[in-house]
């Protein structure tokens, strides 16, 4: 615990460039549901989920993963879920993404009515890819199963491929892949599918902090340009305010919001023109209010 | 892939003839001295015997009962272990159910069968192919199975996430994530078959080379039997190692298969 007092909240936020960042009230329960109103009127909502209640069947009885889980994200922003691991974080990922089903609430994604695009996409933790097919059936899958024409599908692959410097490993299986490769195989293939929202689920969580680094930066970059919605799951608190627009600071047991925190740092966010002390200043903060949250969960270990 | 099959053959060639060239020269030197020729004739007997037999006609009939007796029970055995696998493999509920029988079948001995068998279905072909492919059945519906459960619940997550509806799954997922077990059970079952087709060959046959090995001791016409027994060894290598190449070909994920 840091022996400052906890910081007021940076609640007001200063305006970004264009689309205009809602005013956010973030109290200490602040859930982002409240002031839907506003947000509604300034920035369009692309995931709401209000209420979601989702617990696990277990041998000693079940497990509340979520509970009282409200959030909204905005189009095109980057959302990052911080918190604990066992938080439920991945569990929300998928009700969003359609392979869990809520208990109770409800989870609505706008969606855009143009042709066949999925809603979402998922980019795994790891080994998220199939060990049986090529770094070009992999990225071509989702589009293969979307009845996609061979050579439609592999031309678009093949781009996507390319935007993730794999050039010339299209016919590798992933076991000639490293890590760090595996998961660009991933990220090209959630990429290709052209979702209107991507899901991340600690996608470098395993890699070394310089592949770490290096797959971010590749990311962004793929994510400004395609300016899709996304949202990442990490427990790394650096990692989330490198790369989000804001995030939701999860608490455990069962997993809920406990704490909405905007990420005002200019991007690109590179060494040079990164507000060091803005940043520790939020990194200092994430961590108020996630430690009480990991000390709980360590002491129940 | 049929050109890198072959020539992954020709590449396996020393090494699976090697054993049958050190043998046959030992066995050439020791004839005669160490060894009585009555019981051990050399390969400078049995090997112009082998032609003979072979040219004749007689035998070849009997080596091919015998293939098709094998390749008839791997074929029944094998199609109806891998549905059964699958489908075991996948659902909880079909395991419950098929899970106990495989359990208690599996260890017996199928040759131990055979008098039930042919009590009865009567003493037919159908009875001996039957029996042998019980015994590929069990061995690769329970490795099939395993296959289908070692599939990583993310992979399944994944092609649900890209839209995979349940044929897609099975053709996509679940198929190719059981396949290296399903080639090493096949191959597997290739050489139990061959020890049960020796077996009932001899006990319950008129035909083929179990039958041939049997009614050549009896009959003390030992060159015959010897050049019976390598046939099987031939055979049996062809179709337990054939299996275990096309298998890793057919898997290049796993990496086992280097062109």
């Amino acid at each position: 615990m840091s022996d400052r007092p906890a910081r007021p909240q940076a609640a007001t936020v200063q305006p970004r460039d264009p689309p205009m960042e809602p005013p956010r009230t973030s109290t200490d329960d602040a859930v982002a549901g409240t002031g839907r109103q506003s947000a509604d009127n300034e920035r369009s909502v692309r995931i709401r989920a209000s209420g979601v209640e989702k617990a696990y069947a277990g041998q000693n009885g079940g497990v509340q993963a979520l509970s009282g889980m409200n959030l909204e994200v905005y189009d095109s922003e980057f959302f990052c879920l911080l918190g604990p691991s066992g938080c439920g974080k991945s569990t929300f990922l998928r009700l969003v993404s359609g392979l869990l089903e809520a208990d109770a609430g409800e989870i609505d994604i706008r969606t855009e009515s143009d042709g066949d695009r999925p809603t979402t996409s998922m980019v795994f933790q790891e080994k998220g890819i199939f060990p049986w097919k090529s770094v070009l059936d992999n990225v071509a899958f989702g589009l293969k199963m979307r009845g996609v024409g061979k050579q439609r599908r592999y031309e678009i692959a093949r781009e996507y491929i390319e935007k993730v410097n794999l050039s010339g490993f299209e016919n590798a299986y992933p076991h000639q892949l490293s890590g760090g490769m595996a998961q660009r195989v991933g990220i090209a293939r959630a990429f290709a599918n052209d979702p209107q929202v991507l899901l991340m689920d600690e996608p470098f969580g395993d890699l070394d902090a310089q592949t770490k680094r290096y797959l971010q930066e590749e990311l962004l970059s793929l994510w400004s340009e395609s300016k899709k919605t996304v949202v990442y799951v990490t427990h790394d608190i650096e990692e989330a305010i490198q790369l989000g627009d804001r995030l939701g600071v999860m608490g455990a047991r069962p997993g809920h919001i406990k704490e909405i925190v905007d990420v005002d740092l200019d991007r690109p966010r590179t060494r040079e023109n990164l507000d060091i002390a803005r940043l520790e200043e939020l990194q200092t903060r994430v961590w108020d209010v996630l430690s009480d949250e990991v000390q709980r969960t360590v002491e129940r270990r | 892939m049929t050109r890198l099959t072959g020539s992954r053959v020709v590449g396996q060639l020393p090494s699976l003839l090697g054993p049958f060239v050190v043998l046959a020269l030992a066995w050439e030197l020791a004839a005669g001295t160490i060894v009585d020729p009555r019981f051990f004739p050399p390969p400078s007997v049995t090997l112009p015997l082998a032609a003979e037999l072979y040219i004749e006609g007689e035998f070849l009939t009997h080596a091919l009962a015998s293939v098709r007796r094998i390749v008839l029970a791997t074929a029944i055995g094998a199609s109806a272990g891998i549905a059964v696998g699958i489908v075991a493999g996948w659902s909880h509920r079909a395991r419950l159910l098929v899970n106990p029988h495989l359990a208690v079948l599996y260890p017996l001995p199928k040759i131990a069968l055979l008098p039930v068998m042919f009590a009865l279905f009567g003493l037919t072909e159908t009875v001996r192919i039957l029996t042998m492919a019980l015994a590929v059945f069990l061995l690769v519906a329970i490795n099939t199975m395993g296959g289908v459960r070692s599939i990583e619940d993310v992979h399944i997550e994944a092609a649900l996430d890209n839209g995979a509806g349940t044929f897609d799954l099975y053709r996509e997922v679940i198929l190719p994530g059981a396949r290296p077990q399903i080639f090493s059970s096949l191959s597997m079952g290739f050489s139990v078959g061959f020890a049960l087709l020796v077996v009932i060959e001899m006990l319950a046959a008129e035909s083929g080379l179990g039958y041939v090995i049997w009614n050549s001791w009896q009959l003390f016409t030992i060159p015959r039997m010897y050049v019976a027994v390598f046939s099987i060894n031939v055979l049996g290598v062809l179709f337990v190692h054939g299996t275990e190449i096309l298998g890793d070909v057919l898997t290049p994920w796993e990496g086992t298969y280097q062109p």
